[in-house]
């Protein structure tokens, strides 16, 4: 067939160039001037079509050698988790302890934190006073719907797909899922009413309007509780790394949501099957945030040369601060007796002054990793189960999950310090404990403040002009401009 | 590499001429009125029936000889600029001949178009051009530096004072938002890769500032014969797609026939920066700081290492002198030899430049360039080919960051540079060294093979089959350093933390055009037909690596010695192009002219259905000077003639691939590759069209004595080729696609050469040229819900910029003051930076005059130029009153106490309120001023000497660039206005003889 194809190419070819010959001969022969032209425009658009011929090959680029075509990416298992391992990476915004993580700008947002960095960005950041350009809103933004778009290429590339084994499918599925939940849950509780994309279509998602609170919260449910049917359920298939999600890390997210959601019940379901796993204990302050750490059911593992953790990074002070350090009234808020104190918190002095510093990761550089960025922690998991027993008026419940993480601080038990302990006083000291126990993780404080309803009074009392439309972050200035259908948040 | 120099010197050998063995002979030599030699001029003889028609150039000292066939004839000489004489000969006669000056004869001068040449008489288009002899007179590295000011509807400027960094060339105005306003720039035939290979992720981005290093400092000036603008459509659409931003065609100098000679050119001098900006002094800068302190309530701090006694109060540093004072050596030497007889001619020359620099250390710029040409005839003339190979080698070893921002803002009474030993100082940590970029270095070097090939067969009379080949090979590969030396060692860092970059890129391109051409003269009409097509194919490697952690900083540039490899950038990319084209001319009576042009293209930058596109242009010429009652009423008009040309052009200078749904390889997770999309998947973005139109009116008065050319012209380019922004809510910030944008540029140029004076001994020749150009944004639809909301208007040109208005220093507070736009009490960057200020070239020229007396000949050349630009304000982004030096102009000027009526608001360090308003103040239209200048832009002044060594002319001469420059700009140089090393002034000596 090709053979035939060639054949009659040049046959064509050699038939023009006869054609081309005849007419060179008849010019040659002209005799009157308007013959002549004739035959010279018979003779040119010959020789176009002889030319035209080559045209097209040279048009013949292929696809450059560092790319693939879309179309062969999820026909095989490798390149689809290739894809899988990109929205990791592209989560790292998220995920991974920079600057518009909500570790981070959770850090600064809250009162744990004073800001000594003279960036513009981040001196409004630090004193609560954001305009909707500042960059770490828009930062965050654009790494938590890169990361959607990544999942959803994944999740789309594996519909109907017969290449790729039905085993293979689930997990790629199932951490996808995994990530997008994760991803539209801090896009909801940071932003507020934030758009749900769940396709790749650009010029649909260019356009797409805002959900509500509420509607995102369902979405996020929807995707774990999926994930969590679709992941193993230990990290033998990473060599017992634990930094790719799989069914606890799943189960895990998912409490946490219950639990903000308010449906404690079940909230105290999901957390029970985490703290029952034999996978997980609670092992000495000093070795919670060491990579794969017993207590880990999600840690992220930066690719660094120079560095294990960008928390460690950032916050470990060798000398007077210039980008941030703790609060000394937040230093100074510890229970007396507390060892978190002293195991996760350092100090440096200079000029005779005392600057206090988060110490959860202990290393500053490093090119060995030691430690790993953690996500979601056991802890988390029994102040989860005491809260919702707690507000479920089940208080010996609660007493006990949160004596367990008090234990391990070194401090005294509830249950024998004050086992009468009001409902109300009791979630109090659960919001003490998680401040104590979470600090500087995750913007788990910030969100704390908020769901509890404490936001606005601790926080106008250390932050000059605090304004209650502060509690969210703004929808970045760009995204509004780009798509008009976005509502700003209030106050921006 | 090897390969290519054995296929140039197999190519030189075939072409070498073969010895004819004939018995008469001639010889004889050209000059003018004034006893000058006549280079170059034609020596034809008129043949014999059944003889062939012989021809020789006479050489740079006007002398020539000739082998005949024939015992006795008739001679030809013509000579452009020149009446042609014809005579009679008899072999072995050694011939005088004078010849007189035609004041006409310049509308004799061919045009080089590309594809075609046509007498400058009967051009239809609009093309500017420069000659050789103008490069001659100006002591530069990059030829485009040429051209400044002296060309009509382009602006040249220098992006920085570093040699090898980039000259930008503009043709009549920004056409696109997006994609290159590069012009396409074919050398030899060949298209060159103009646009600079360091601008995306490579080392050098800080070496150059912002303009990347420049391809064309790999052309040596000296080689070029000539280079043409092609401007307007009638000009441009025979290049189609590509022609859209204009056409510059540089052609290289050719191999002359004659006897062999020897020709040596050589200069050297020295250069300097061209200006100063006046900073504070010790004394105005330490009370400066004082009042800062005061006013901010603040006591001396212990880093207030300038206040606080750590630093010497009685030193008083000049930075700009100490950084940047020094003096550059500049050296150029150039050898050639041409010869051959008026079959077989060949040229080849060697040129060498090197450059030092005006930092401390030993820094420099050198180049190597072999330049070959060899022309050959068939013996019946039917068939001709000619050759060229251009290959050259640069190296530079420069610092790896500007030393300018340093020598402005370092404070006056700062520590001394080196210790008493000659080592870096660094003060007890108290500084940064600013010498520390000694020690981290950049080294590039760039290496270009240019050859093409042309062959030319006319098979019957009238028609000409040609074709020509040309290959294109650019490397560069360069290397900047961080070791351990360049920290100060108190930091307690160790080799393991130094890092190297190493940055590979290599074009290849090659491409291959035949052409038929076919004229047919009649009496009254000439009708031209030319037709032909273009392949080309180009293919980009990039390869960035970076090496961390090195044993020691000895080995730090060897990739071998780093304890990690990064691969950095990987990218490799084809460009396939080609097209067909053809030309058709119609002449009636000399007088009415008819230009049409097409052409179809095809370009691989675009998807399945897009590729193809058609071009085209009409171009109509009237010489009303013929027309007999011209002649006769208005005799004082010697030549007149109008022009017209519209037409269209394209523009597909964007990435390659664009139009494919790919995913590509990034860092991954936990030891996995990962795999992403590459961009959104657009297939239907197509050519950014682009439509011109121009008017020209050319004159001559006086027996042409007085010439001139008035223009105009309109482009419209539409179809703007965006990256359309979209919402973070895609995964994407852009998608590639067409917007029905439109913009505009008008403009009018104005050209103006008079020969004041013209006497046996003495001549004036002076001429003007000046272009208007404005710059228009027609139409933006959904401007508004677009990011580009922030950068353009409709209504305006391109380059404005949106700032905040600044009303003034509040006399109370002291505080800078701006328009609240939309009166929320709040000043922010949303909604009151609305002030817009449009910058850029209002109008610009240059002025040159060429005046000699006997022997000597002095020429010089004036560039002005009308603009605004952005001024050191914008650059000095540590607000005033911290440790940094700031401008003299701060002295006095400054609020100090309430009711100062002042320009600058309070000094302070630490103010919250007046940190905050010098953020704004610095993004005001404070930061925008005039940069307008002139400049005396080239002094060339030369004697020449041909009776001193007997058949050997002597050239001597004094060159300056850059000499003098009267401007009012606020910053360090207006034609740069920027951050970097300003343009240097050169002054040279030469010496040329031709033996």
């Amino acid at each position: 067939m090709k053979t035939f194809k060639y054949l009659n190419k040049y046959i064509i070819k050699v038939s023009l160039s006869k054609a081309l010959f005849a007419q060179l001969q008849k010019l040659r022969n002209r005799s009157t001037l308007s013959q002549a032209i004739a035959n010279f425009i018979h003779l040119f658009l010959l020789a176009l079509l002889l030319g035209f011929a080559s045209c097209k090959k040279t048009l013949e680029v292929g696809v450059p050698r560092a790319q693939l075509i879309a179309s062969t990416v999820f026909q095989s298992e490798a390149t689809a988790n290739a894809v899988l391992s990109a929205a990791y990476l592209s989560s790292s915004g998220l995920t991974a302890g920079v600057a518009n993580s909500p570790t981070i700008l959770g850090a600064r947002l809250a009162d744990e934190t004073d800001n000594y960095s003279t960036n513009q960005a981040i001196k409004e950041v630090a004193n609560n006073q954001m305009i909707s350009s500042n960059t770490y809103p828009t930062l965050l933004w654009q790494s938590i719907y890169g990361c959607i778009y990544q999942c959803n290429t994944i999740l789309e590339g594996l519909k109907d797909n017969a290449a790729i084994s039905q085993t293979a499918k689930e997990r790629l599925n199932g951490e996808s899922l995994f990530l997008r939940a994760l991803c539209h849950f801090y896009a909801t509780s940071l932003y507020g009413n934030v758009p749900i994309v769940t396709s790749t279509d650009y010029r649909i998602n260019t356009l797409i309007s805002q959900s509500s609170v509420a509607a995102v919260m369902e979405q996020v449910k929807a995707d774990l509780l999926r994930a969590k049917t679709l992941l193993p359920a230990d990290y033998s298939l990473y060599a017992n790394e634990r930094v790719r999600a799989n069914k606890w890390a799943a189960t895990a997210l998912l409490a946490r949501v219950y639990l903000y959601n308010g449906e404690n019940q079940k909230a105290i379901e999901q957390s029970s099957e985490v703290i029952a796993s034999p996978l997980f204990s609670l092992p000495p302050l000093a070795s919670v945030f060491l990579k794969n750490s017993a207590e880990t059911i999600l840690q992220y593992k930066l690719t660094s040369t120079t560095l294990n953790t960008n928390e460690g990074s950032l916050f470990i002070l060798t000398a007077k601060p210039t980008q941030t350090a703790l609060k000394t009234s937040f230093y100074n808020g510890f229970e007396t007796g507390d060892n978190r104190k002293t195991a996760w918190t350092g100090k440096v002095t200079s000029a005779g002054i005392d600057y206090y510093f988060p110490y959860k990761y202990k290393v500053k550089t490093g090119a060995t990793p030691t430690e790993y960025s953690m996500m979601i922690r056991l802890a988390e998991m029994y102040l989860i189960r005491s809260e919702a027993n707690a507000r479920l008026n089940q208080l010996p419940l609660a007493i006990a999950d949160l004596d367990v993480i008090r234990s391990r601080a070194g401090l005294a038990k509830i249950a024998t310090t004050n086992p009468s302990i009001s409902q109300s006083d009791l979630l109090d000291a659960i919001l003490n404990e998680r401040r104590s126990e979470l600090f500087t993780e995750w913007a788990h404080r910030w969100m704390d403040l908020r769901r509890f309803g404490k936001l606005d009074a601790v926080m106008s009392a250390i932050k000059p002009g605090w304004k209650p439309a502060a509690q969210l972050l703004p929808i970045p200035y760009s995204e509004v401009l780009i798509n008009q259908k976005l509502k700003q948040n209030l106050g921006y | 590499m090897k390969k290519s120099i054995i296929i140039i010197v197999l190519a030189t050998l075939w072409l070498i001429p073969k010895a004819n063995a004939q018995d008469y002979h001639i010889s004889g030599a050209v000059k003018n009125l004034s006893g000058q030699p006549i280079a170059g001029a034609n020596i034809t003889t008129t043949p014999a029936p059944n003889q062939k028609q012989l021809t020789t150039q006479t050489t740079q000292d006007g002398s020539f000889s000739l082998k005949l066939n024939q015992l006795a004839g008739t001679l030809t000489i013509t000579y452009l600029g020149y009446q042609s004489q014809t005579l009679t000969y008899k072999s072995g006669e050694t011939l005088s001949i004078t010849l007189t000056e035609d004041a006409t004869g310049l509308k004799e001068v061919e045009i080089n178009t590309g594809y075609y040449s046509v007498k400058q008489k009967q051009l239809t288009g609009s093309i500017s051009f420069i000659k050789a002899e103008t490069m001659e007179k100006q002591p530069v590295s990059n030829p485009l530096q040429a051209l400044q000011g002296r060309i009509t509807g382009a602006y040249v400027s220098q992006s920085n004072g570093t040699p090898g960094s980039n000259v930008n060339l503009i043709i009549r105005g920004r056409n696109s938002i997006e994609s290159s306003t590069a012009p396409l720039y074919i050398v030899d035939g060949i298209p060159f890769a103009g646009q600079n290979l360091t601008s995306d992720l490579s080392v050098s981005t800080r070496v150059y500032s912002s303009g990347g290093g420049s391809p064309f400092n790999t052309l040596s000036p000296d080689d070029i014969s000539s280079i043409e603008i092609l401007k307007d459509a009638d000009a441009t659409a025979i290049y189609g797609s590509r022609g859209a931003n204009g056409v510059v065609l540089i052609a290289t100098k050719r191999a002359k026939s004659g006897k062999t000679k020897i020709d040596v050119n050589a200069y050297s001098g020295i250069s300097e920066a061209t200006r100063t900006l006046k900073v504070m002094n010790t004394q105005q800068y330490l009370e400066f700081r004082k009042q800062a302190l005061d006013l901010d309530g603040t006591p001396i701090a212990t880093t207030d290492y300038d206040l606080n006694g750590t630093w010497d109060q009685t030193k008083d540093h000049n930075w700009q002198n100490e950084l940047l004072g020094g003096t550059a050596r500049f050296n150029n030497v150039r050898l050639s030899i041409t010869g051959g007889n008026e079959r077989n001619s060949f040229l080849v020359s060697g040129t060498y430049n090197s450059q030092g620099s005006v930092y401390q250390g030993n820094l420099g710029y050198d180049r190597a360039t072999v330049h070959l040409a060899s022309s050959h005839t068939s013996a019946d003339q039917k068939f001709s080919a000619s050759f060229s190979a251009t290959y050259s080698a640069d190296n530079t070893n420069w610092l790896n960051n500007d030393l300018v921002p340093r020598s402005l803002t370092l404070s006056p009474n700062a520590p001394e540079i080196r210790n008493p030993d000659g080592s870096l100082n660094w003060e007890n940590s108290t500084w940064i060294n600013p010498l520390r970029e000694l020690e981290s270095k950049y080294k590039s070097s760039n290496n270009n093979l240019l050859g093409s090939a042309m062959f030319a067969y006319r098979p019957i009379k009238n028609l000409e089959l040609r074709a020509s080949l040309g290959y294109n090979q650019y490397s560069l590969t360069d290397n900047t350093i961080t070791p351990v030396s360049f920290y100060d060692p108190a930091d307690g860092r160790t080799s393991a933390q130094s890092f190297s970059d190493f940055n590979d890129t290599k074009t290849k391109s090659y491409s291959i055009e035949p052409q038929a051409s076919y004229t047919l003269p009649t009496k009254f009409v000439t009708f031209s037909f030319l037709s032909g097509m273009t392949i080309q194919r180009q293919q980009r490697d990039q390869l960035l690596l970076r090496g961390t952690g090195f044993a020691s900083d000895a080995l730090v540039s060897s990739l071998r010695a780093a304890a990690v490899t990064t691969v950095r950038a990987y990218t490799n990319s084809t460009y396939g192009y080609s097209g067909v084209y053809a030309r058709a001319n119609y002449t009636l009576n000399d007088r009415y002219i008819l230009n049409l042009t097409g052409r179809r293209d095809g370009s691989s930058r675009f998807g399945t259905g897009k590729q193809f596109a058609n071009f085209g242009a009409i171009g109509a010429a009237y010489i009303f000077s013929e027309e007999t009652w011209i002649k006769e009423k208005l005799s004082f008009l010697s030549f007149g003639k109008l022009r017209i040309s519209y037409g269209s052009s394209g523009n597909d200078q964007i990435g390659d691939y664009e139009y494919l749904n790919t995913y590509a390889s990034n860092g991954g997770y936990n030891g996995v590759a990962g795999l992403s999309p590459v961009r959104p998947y657009n297939p239907d973005f197509a050519w950014e069209l682009n439509k011109k139109l121009e008017l020209g009116l050319d004159f001559g008065l006086l027996k042409d004595k007085i010439r001139g050319t008035i223009g105009y012209y309109r482009n419209r380019s539409s179809n703007q080729l965006i990256n359309y922004p979209l919402a973070a809510t895609t995964g994407f910030s852009s998608v590639r696609t067409n917007m029905g944008a439109t913009v505009q540029n008008t403009g009018l140029e104005f050209e103006l050469n008079a020969e004041v004076i013209k006497a046996k001994k003495f001549s004036w020749e002076t001429s003007f040229n000046l272009t208007m150009p404005r710059n228009k944004l027609v139409s933006f639809p959904g401007l508004s819900s677009t990011t580009y909301a922030n950068s353009y208007e409709v209504g305006r040109p391109l380059n404005i910029s949106k700032l905040y208005h600044l009303l003034g220093v509040n006399p109370t507070t002291g505080l800078y003051e701006f328009q609240d736009y939309n009166n929320d009490g709040v000043i922010s960057s949303e909604n009151d930076r609305q002030y817009v200020v449009e910058k850029g070239q209002r109008y610009y020229g240059g002025w040159n005059n060429s005046i000699s007396y006997g022997n000597v000949q002095l020429d010089f050349l004036f560039q002005f130029v009308k603009q605004d630009l952005a001024n050191i304000l914008t650059n000095l982004n540590i607000s005033a009153g911290q440790i940094s030096n700031l401008p003299a102009d701060y002295v006095g000027n400054t609020w100090l106490k309430p009711g100062d009526i002042a320009k600058y608001q309070r000094p302070s360090a630490s103010n919250f309120d007046a940190l905050t308003q010098f953020g704004y103040f610095i993004s005001s239209n404070a930061v925008i001023s005039d940069a307008s200048f002139i400049r005396l832009k080239n002094v060339s002044l030369s004697y020449k000497n041909s009776k001193l060594i007997k058949n050997t002319p002597i050239r001597v001469y004094l060159q300056g660039q850059n000499l003098w420059t009267i401007t009012n700009y606020f910053g360090l140089d207006p034609e740069t206005a920027n951050y970097s090393t300003p343009p240097l002034r050169t002054i040279t000596l030469g010496l040329q003889l031709s033996l």
